[in-house]
Formats: C-alpha cells, structure tokens, sequence
C-alpha cells in the first residue's frame, strides 16, 4: 500500500504548491476573482481538499488491507475477480478495489521501468540527434530488449517504422520533425 | 499467408528505403546550393484563419513564389504573440525560420510581457495598415460619439466595452480614449475580433473597437453602426462617419495609426539573406494579385522594408506605449527602454 | 463540381487516417490546405477541407476503441465505452456502429443546418459568457459518471485538470502563471500532449505490464452492423445528434464539449443499457459519435449566417475565403448564395463517402491492434512522442508528454480514473475565461448570479445544472450504500 499512499501524497504536495503559489500571483491587494490569481487559489484550495481526502482513504484502506491479507505492501492479493476489471480502472474508473496485483506485478515492474528510461533517453536526444537517428535507436533498443534478441527483426521494423511515419508526417502532411 | 506478407514487408522496405535516400539527398543538398535551398518554417503568431494569420499566409505565397521555394505556415500561438517571438528568435538565425507577426511586440516590454521584441529582428516586409473604427450594435441607444463620450464621463466604467485582451487593438485605443478624452469602460476581454462582434451583436457589451475590416459587412447588413473612426480623415467607403479627430481635434497628433501586418526574420541573420529574402517579399507583395487581395479586405497597403520600417514601426511604439503608460496599463515606463514621447510638432 | 466530388472523397479518407492518428489534427491538416490550396479553386479547397473534417472527427473513434487513445479530442468520450468493447473482442461491431452512427449524426446536423440555421444562430448569438460558463459547468459534472470507483479521486483528478490547466499565460492579463520562467511553458500543457502522453504512453506502459495477458482476437467476421440493435437507439442518436448541433453552433465550442454532454446526457437518460456505461455498452460509443459529427453541421451554422467560426476548422475555411478574396459575414448569404447549398452538398457527400469508407479498413486495423505488444507498444510511444510535438512544435511538451505518460501509467496502476484529468484540462481554461468575463461584465459575483436568474436562458441553464448536480449527489449515496 506504500505505493498508493505516496501517490496520493504526490497529488497532494501538488497542490498545496500551486495553492502557495497562486498567493505570489498578484500583488496582495489585488486578490479577486477576476484577477488571474483568484481561479487558480479557489480551485487549487478544493484540490488540496479532496487530495487530502483521498490520502485518507488510500490510508485507512491500506491498513484494512493489513489486517486482512497479511501482505501490507505491494504485490497485493487480488480481492474480487481477475485483470477482466481492467477496462473500467482505465475508462470509467474501476470498481473499489485495491490497486492492480497478481503475482509479480508491482508498479515498478523491471520491464515498465527500462521501458520509462529508455522513452526518457529518447526524448532527450531528440534535440541532440533529431528524429531520424533518435526513433531508430530508440526502437532498435526497445525492440531488442522486449524481443529478448531477435535482432535482425527488431532491425527491420525499427528502419521500416522510422521512415514510413517520417513519410506519413514530413512528406505527406509536411510537419516539421525535431 | 507467408507470401503476401513477404511481399508487403518487402514493399514496405522498399518505400522506406527510398525515404532514407530522399532525407539523404535533401540534407546533403542543403548545404551545398545558395540561400534558400530548402523549405523556410513561416510562424504566424496568430491563430488560424484570424485576421494576421490570413494576411501571413496570403502575403507567404507571393513571397514564397518569388524566393523559388516553399514557405510552410504553422501558427504558434499564445501570449498575445510573444511566444512566437521568442520561439523564432531561439532557432539558428540563417533565414529558414520566419516570423510572422503584427503591431504587439513593440509593447512587450513595457507590458512586462517579454523582453524580445521587433528590436531583436529585421523587417523583412510591413504589408499593410489598417484602420480602426468605434462601433455599436445598430439598436444601441448611442448613435454619435459625443453622446457615448458623455455618457462615459458622468458614468465612469459603466458602458461595457468589448476588447480582445491586454495589449489588443482594442485595449489600446480604450487608453488612447482615456488619455484623450478621460473616458473610461468597463472592458470585458474577449477571444479575438469575431468573439467581440458577436458579444456586441447578442448584446453582452455596448461598445467595442475593432478593424474596420472586421467591421465593414455587419455595417453593410445594418447590425452594427460605427461612430467614429480612428484616423485624420474619414474611409472613402463610409463618407458618412466621421474621422474622430475632426470631433476632438486632440487625436490628430496620434494619425496615422493602427494596426499592421509584416515578416520578420532574426536581426543576426547574414546581410546577404536579409537582402534576398527583402527584395522577393517585396515583389511579391507589388504582385497584382496581393495588391487585390489588400484592397479587397480594406488594408492600406504599406510595403517598407527593413530602416523605413524600423522608422514606421518606432513611431508607432513611441505613440502607443505612452499612452498605455499615461492610462497605468503599462507595467514599465517607455523612458526605461530609451522611447520619448511624440512631440507635438511631429505631426504629420 | 464532378471533380470536387473526388476531392471530397479524398478527404475524407485522408481524414478518418488523420484523425485515427493521435498527433495529427484535424485542424493541422485544415491549415496545411489553406496555403496548399491558394492556387486551386477555392470549391476545391473546400471540398478537401470538408471532407478531412468529417473523417477526421470520425477517425478519432478508431484509435479511441482499438488502443484506448483518442486520436482526437473529440474521441475522449469513445474511450469510455469504446475500448471495452475492443476488449471484450467487439472492435469490429464497435467501429461499425461508430461509422453507421457518425454518419447518422452529421445527416441530421445537415438537416438541421440545411432548416434552421438562422435560428439556431439566433440562439448562440444570445449565448452571454455566464451562459457559457453553466455549459461548461454541466460539462464538468461528467466527472461524477467517470469517478468510477471513488468519487473523490474522480472529483480529485477533475480539479487536478482545471488546476493544471492555469499553467501557462493568462489570456486576459498576459501574466504568466506558473511558468517557472521557462518560455516553452508560457502556451501552457497543451491538452493534446498531456491526453497523448497519459492515454498513449501511459497505456503502452500499463500493457507491457501485463504483457503476459493473451492478446484479444477481434471478432471480425460480422462487420455489418447489427441493424435491430442501431434501431433501438436510433432516440438517443438523434438526442446526441441536436446536442451536437447546438454545442456545435456556439462560437467557441466544438465537438469535444459537445461529445462530453452528449455522453453524459446519454448516461443519465439511459437507465437500464444492456451493459453497464463504461464497460461496453454500445450506448456509449453512439452518443458521443452522433454529437460530434453533428456539431460539424453546427459549426457551419454561425460561419454562414454571421461569418463568425464556430470552431476552429471553420476558423481556418474563413481564412481560406478569404485569401481567395471572399468575404465572409453576414452579408455572405447574399453576396455568395450559392455558398451554402454547395457546403451542404459537400457535406452530404462527405458523409456518404463516410459511410462507405468507414465500413472499409476495419479488418486491417483491427488486426492492427493483435500486433504483438512488444512491437506495437514502442510503436505507439514514438508516435505519442512525434504526434505531441507535431501538434504543438516544442520540444519541451514531448517531456511533458513522457511524464504525463509515467503520471498516467501510475494513475492506471493505483485506480484513478484518466477521465476527469483529461475533462479538467479541456474545459478548466474556457471555463475560468468566462467565469471572469462573466464576473467583469456584471461587476460582481452577486451580479452575476442575479443576471443568471433574470435572464431567460441563464434560467434554463441554471436549472439543468441544478438537476445535474442534485441527480449527482443521489448517484453517490446510491453506490455508497451498494457498498
């Protein structure tokens, strides 16, 4: 539950930041509605509000679920049914359930992790590399990687990817790539 | 199964591989042949299909023809154009990014709005001017200037006046009023011209000002009046309406003014591309078919390039940053940044 | 005019692509054509301009169903239903009865432009800035269908977006808020990037988390449209379809809001769909479909009878007029009157050649989405991250793209419902805009609500509200006590 609770709490230092904020907005005696700090102050208030709430719960539902399981912390044993539930957890939000488990899955699942560094190496040498050379590397190493070595493959759908979108958004509809 | 998608797979190696060598080609080229070898990036700091937009695109056509390469227009909006004026300044300064811009960013630093401004840049080209008009709906209860006027000054801030926003044509000359004639609204911003019009035609404000090219097909059709225009004399096509200045004469050391439309490149850009990209804007902007399309939308037709606009454009922000700074829209005084007022002997 | 014809068909085929496309926009393509087309005739601009807008508004759905990303923001609302149908192996149905029923909708916003656009811009001229405002409001309080299940991170998450939505440049003042002194922040978090980055990447990241899961196959053999099934809801089509129309002729406001109220409305009408909403009912995949198409036909309402846009693509056909040196204004009834039978043609073919080529293609993409999710998830984190920056041109909002992506991933993860981020972030501006034009023009908050009560359509807006909220209130202590 460590993982749902500080989640929460990330929610929550967010918007006690913008509430801080939006004080610095605007010269003190100019602290109205119309002014451009007085939507940002009432709506960031009602976040903090509610993000407090929901830390609460996230908290009192942690403990319950100790006291239950036994588990206390990630992975989680699932409550009711299997993944069949996911659908909603994405579109309308799911039923009350205590956050995705199975045996192994936690948040920080090695595979979602390495995917996280690589998207974030991709993006930074875009400016550096540009598109053509960065999206081919970056699937070439994505492909490799969850592919577990077919390279030649992961070679052949890398190259093909890069240059058929290049084509779709450069030469078709003349967007500028980075 | 296998083969077809042996086959597809194939073709699709093919196509791609004829991208990799397109991209190849162009990028190699690019260095090798003269200024401009390859597609120049237009900015327009206005939305799409806005007033400044459709000027840019109208006007990039012409000079993209004359330049032999083509001008690809994204609009970068945001910050009453200065997030565009920073963004081009911020790409190498060889003549392939262009900004496409109006009469705003002379205020930004006064407004506190951004520290980069035309002053950064070379005129390539001012395309035109135009000309703004005070209007009613056609059923308000104010049919003259000097009956609104009078209202507003035994009534301070209670005519609502529609404006598209700090810094806007509207704004401007709500300050311009202000200084001149001590009238003050209460000013209601909208998104743009066309949100402005509809708030005075569904009657949510009184007032507004806007460019009389804006304005002329809801006078044609009768919805809205105008009451005055901003400008030494009156429009050819409405004799009618009489030139605010004739009224209170006090204007007159403001005119010409309004609003304007040019292309701008980075000052630091080689002299030599400078003088390309300024003698193709200006032929196409002399172009029949540009000159129609300035005359067909009311715009006067201006067309200096690079120190004649420097001087155009430095008189304008002298006029107007003053009169923000006279009417406490200003965050800066114009003194701070090296701009004296107008004389009153550099009328016209 | 045989010739534009083509041109339409053209269009609408690149456009239900361009739409399918997360990071394509409609609006990207229309003013790609505006300077394309200088030199051809301006029907032919049109006609393509046309035909891209309806595909590009239905296209969307492809995306929204098979991968859970809308490929446009006015396929938001397609994800709600839409995907898990595509779970449940129904893509093939489910983009079949989108097709049928975008087709439905943008006949009847046809009709309803063809008889009664004068009046119906009579009415969004009457629209003042507090009237917008309850729209938007009524458009928020969607949020209690999609809090899923806890209200509070629901309600959370909604004021999380209006909250992040003042990021960027006031656009009343020009101050900057929030902006931590960076340039590229001044435009703020472009919606587009975040929605990108929360439903593509973030769902790339969750899918590779359950990578083990077996892939769904699609049922794609019976892609014709379960006809009783449509006739059924033919009633809500058309409720969607006048919703459409109407959102869709306010200046301002386009599909996106107009397909959020119609699938709200359809919630709340609905009462006992056959699948629950939000977990494939078909209901859910016709509202919002029917409303924005139909909003297609509203948008053309205000551009023709005042030469005002009524979104954004009519913004840009205005400028196309105009640099043909056609001037658009309420005069343009007269000066041009064959402008607007030849649109409402254009438009009637557009929706034909929908018809046809959106029952097309199905079984390819549909066999698209069973691509391996080791090939298809990176896949669709490059297009994330090059739609996101072909949509705003900053490189910085990739990285919010990428970090909204991880946000989202742990949002999915933890149970916390996607919906209401994204509603906040779309309506939080326009909504603070017209709450303070509205207080400004009426001098105060207690102005204001006098003129809401005084005022006749103020009044009515006023009271749907109302219903909305206290039918909200009695919706949480119903599933507090099914708990």
């Amino acid at each position: 539950m460590k993982g749902a609770v500080r989640f929460s709490l990330f929610w929550t230092i967010l918007a006690l930041l913008f509430f801080a904020g939006s004080f610095f907005l605007v010269p003190p005696g100019e602290l109205t509605m119309t002014s451009p700090a007085g939507y940002p102050l009432f709506i960031s208030a009602l976040c903090l509000g509610f993000s407090v709430l929901v830390l609460v719960k996230t908290r009192r539902e942690g403990r319950k679920g100790q006291a239950a399981g036994g588990a206390g912390s990630e992975p989680e044993e699932q409550t009711a049914g299997g993944h069949g539930s996911d659908p909603e957890s994405q579109a309308a939000g799911g039923h009350g359930r205590e956050p995705e488990a199975g045996p192994g899955k936690q948040v920080f699942d090695p595979v979602v992790v390495r995917l996280m560094i690589l998207l974030v190496l991709y993006v930074a040498a875009i400016p550096v590399v540009h598109y053509t050379a960065a999206t081919l590397m970056f699937l070439l190493a994505a492909l490799c990687y969850l592919r577990k070595g077919r390279w030649k493959n992961a070679l052949m759908i890398s190259y093909i990817s890069t240059f058929m979108i290049l084509l779709v958004f450069k030469y078709l509809f003349s967007v500028i790539l980075p | 199964m296998n083969r077809r998608k042996k086959l597809t797979t194939g073709i699709l190696l093919a196509v791609s591989t004829v991208v990799a060598a397109v991209e190849l080609y162009g990028g190699l080229h690019f260095y090798t042949r003269p200024y401009p070898a390859g597609n120049i990036s237009g900015y327009v700091a206005w939305g799409a299909g806005g007033p400044t937009d459709v000027v840019s695109r109208a006007l990039s056509v012409y000079g993209a023809r004359e330049l032999g390469t083509s001008i690809i227009i994204q609009n970068k909006t945001g910050a009453s154009g200065s997030v565009a004026t920073e963004f081009v300044k911020r790409q190498p300064a060889d003549g392939y990014s262009l900004l496409f811009n109006s009469e705003n960013p002379p205020l930004y630093k006064v407004m506190g709005l951004s520290g980069i401004d035309y002053d950064d840049y070379y005129p390539v080209i001012l395309a035109g001017q135009q000309t703004a008009v005070l209007v009613t709906a056609a059923d308000a209860a104010y049919t003259t200037v000097e009956a609104l006027f009078a209202e507003a000054l035994e009534n301070p801030d209670s005519i609502h006046l529609a404006t598209t926003g700090a810094g806007g044509l509207t704004s401007n000359v709500a300050a311009m009023m202000e200084a001149v004639s001590g009238v003050s609204f209460n000013q209601v911003p909208f998104d743009g011209d066309a949100a402005v019009i509809t708030a005075l035609l569904g009657g949510h404000a009184d007032v507004t000002v806007i460019n009389y090219s804006s304005a002329v097909d809801f006078v044609k059709d009768g919805s809205i009046r105008i009451l005055a225009v901003f400008s030494g004399q009156r429009l050819e096509s409405e004799p009618d309406v009489p030139a605010i200045s004739e009224i209170y004469p006090d204007y007159g050391r403001y005119f010409p003014w309004g609003t304007f439309v040019g292309v701008f490149v980075d000052d630091d850009t080689p002299g030599d591309v400078k003088a390309t990209l300024s003698e193709a804007f200006r032929r196409g902007w002399e172009s029949q078919g540009f000159q129609t399309f300035l005359e067909e939308n009311h715009i006067t037709p201006l067309g200096f390039t690079g120190e004649e606009a420097r001087a155009y454009i430095r008189k304008w922000q002298q006029v107007t940053t003053w009169i923000l700074y006279d009417s406490g829209q200003a965050l800066y005084s114009p003194a701070n940044f090296g701009l004296e007022r107008l004389g009153e002997e550099e009328t016209q | 005019m045989l010739i534009n014809i083509l041109y339409v068909a053209a269009g609408v085929l690149a456009g239900i692509y361009v739409g399918a496309v997360p990071g394509l926009s409609v609006t990207m393509a229309a003013s790609l054509l505006i300077s394309m087309t200088y030199s051809w005739e301006v029907d032919a601009a049109l006609a393509v301009m046309m035909g891209v807008w309806v595909g590009g508004v239905y296209g969307g759905s492809r995306a929204a169903i098979l991968l859970n990303i809308p490929g446009a923001p006015a396929a938001v609302a397609t994800t709600f239903d839409g995907y898990p149908l595509a779970q449940k192996g129904e893509a093939g149905k489910a983009i079949a009865v989108s097709t049928v029923v975008s087709v439905f909708g943008g006949m009847l916003g046809l009709l309803v432009m063809v008889t009664a656009a004068p009046f119906i811009s009579g009415i969004a001229l009457v629209f003042s800035p507090r009237d917008y405002l309850l729209l938007l409001l009524m458009g928020l309080m969607l949020v209690g269908s999609l809090g899923g299940s806890s209200m509070a991170k629901g309600v959370m998450m909604a004021l999380a977006g209006l909250m992040l939505g003042v990021v960027g440049t006031d656009a009343i003042t020009g101050l900057g808020r929030f902006t931590l002194g960076i340039s590229d922040m001044r435009t703020g978090l472009s919606y587009i990037s975040v929605m990108i980055g929360v439903f593509g990447i973030g769902e790339a990241l969750y899918q590779l988390l359950h990578r083990d899961r077996p892939i769904i196959r699609q049922n794609v053999t019976k892609i014709t449209p379960p006809g009783r099934v449509l006739l059924g809801m033919l009633p809500l089509g058309i409720q969607s379809a006048l919703i459409g129309v109407v959102v869709g002729a306010l200046p301002g406001a386009g599909g996106d809001l107009a397909a959020l109220l119609a699938y709200d409305t359809a919630k709340r009408t609905v009462k006992k769909p056959k699948v629950p909403f939000g977990e494939g009912a078909y209901e859910g995949v016709v509202a919002p479909e029917s409303a924005n198409n139909a909003a297609v036909g509203g948008a053309l309402i205000p551009m023709l009878t005042l030469g005002i846009p009524g979104d954004s693509v009519t913004a840009i056909m205005i400028g196309a007029l105009q640099i043909h040196n056609i001037r658009v204004g309420p005069m343009i009834m007269t000066s041009q009157p064959d402008l607007f039978p030849r649109l409402a043609v254009m438009l009637l073919v557009a929706n034909g050649f929908l018809l046809v080529f959106g029952l097309t293609g199905i079984r390819i993409f549909s066999r698209l989405v069973e691509m391996p999710r080791e090939i298809l998830m990176p896949l669709i984190m490059v297009i994330s991250v090059i739609g996101s920056y072909s949509i705003s041109g900053n490189v910085s909002d990739i990285l919010w793209t990428v970090i909204f992506g991880i946000i989202g991933y742990l949002m999915k993860y933890y149970d916390y419902p996607v919906g209401p981020l994204i509603l906040g972030l779309i309506l939080g501006p326009s909504l603070e805009l017209h709450l303070r034009r509205a207080l400004m023009s009426a001098g105060s908050l207690g102005g204001m609500l006098g003129e809401m009560v005084t005022s006749p359509l103020s009044l009515v807006l006023l009271a749907l509200f109302a219903l909305i909220l206290v039918s909200q209130t009695g919706m949480c202590r119903r599933k507090a006590a099914a708990r």
